[in-house]
């Protein structure tokens, strides 16, 4: 499972080598559905979509015009933050650990404020699109499709967030604040 | 919002939340100056302890503001997080969509 640590004003996470395998097939899915949403907008064809939200619920004009002046903007956002956090990861060296016969492999990788930043918007990303397969539509609604491997990435991923929002709160407002 | 209630690690879940006595002035002010507001919608799927984050993080607001609107956002499935101008109240949609919240403006009423 995924480690969060923070230290002098640092945060490291470390990822299993299958952590960072399935990471990297949700980045490639976000990138290739915020590509699609570039095209739907320049094609006029955006639809409803969780990340990009309607900025006016009872004005479909004033609606679609937001969407129009900051759809790209997000977009390009999200990417870049998508981008980022697979970087780290890449560029971290897998460390294995463990015995002989035992071997794991992980990844760490040391963010800074920016791509604290970035991995906590990440994973909302990645939480939306998932939630998005697995159907959940209200509170304490666990949805009707997907399948059991996007259950288990949503719970991680929540988790993972879970554990960074405690570590940037903390940094960021104080240890004893919370 | 996801309560993330199987996180035991966790010292932000839900239960833990205090509560202030001091309750908290969401009236949109009417004034001709300041006729627009910024809305929090509640999703199934952010974290209350990310919306917490977000609020004090961007807003600036105090733990006990921020935490008491997350759960108006939780509870009443919305919140009024800001007031002022149109353009102003468009750039904290923005912001708030860039976190994955789902914000809205409008026009306060008279």
């Amino acid at each position: 499972m995924t480690r969060v640590r923070r230290s002098d004003g640092e945060l490291t996470v470390t990822i299993s080598d299958n952590e960072f395998i399935t990471l990297s097939r949700l980045e490639a899915d976000l990138l290739g559905a915020l590509a699609d949403r570039l095209t739907a907008v320049a094609d006029g064809v955006a639809g409803v979509d969780r990340m990009f939200p309607d900025a006016y619920r009872d004005d479909a004009e004033a609606a679609a015009e937001f969407h129009s002046l900051t759809d790209v903007d997000l977009v390009t956002a999200k990417s870049e933050a998508a981008r980022s956090v697979m970087t780290a990861f890449v560029g971290a060296e897998a460390q294995a650990s463990g015995s002989l016969w035992r071997r794991s492999a992980s990844r760490t990788i040391t963010a800074d404020a920016d791509l604290s930043l970035a991995l906590m918007r990440n994973l909302t990303d990645l939480r939306l699109m998932i939630a998005d397969r697995l159907g959940i539509e209200s509170d304490d609604d666990d949805g009707s499709g997907g399948d059991t491997g996007d259950r288990i990435v949503y719970w991680w991923l929540g988790e993972t967030q879970e554990r960074l929002v405690t570590a940037l709160a903390a940094d960021a407002f104080g240890a004893g604040d919370r | 919002m996801c309560e993330s209630g199987f996180v035991a690690s966790s010292n932000s879940a839900p239960g833990t939340l205090e509560r202030t006595d001091e309750e908290l002035d969401l009236t949109p002010r009417h004034s001709l100056e300041t006729p627009w507001r910024t809305i929090v919608w509640n999703d199934p799927v952010n974290l209350m302890s990310y919306v917490v984050y977000v609020f004090r993080s961007y807003f600036g607001f105090s733990r006990e503001k921020a935490t008491q609107l997350m759960l108006q956002v939780h509870h009443e499935g919305r919140a009024i997080v800001a007031t002022g101008t149109r353009e102003a109240m468009e750039a904290h949609v923005h912001a708030m969509h860039g976190y994955g919240l789902s914000a809205t403006v409008d026009r306060a009423e008279k």
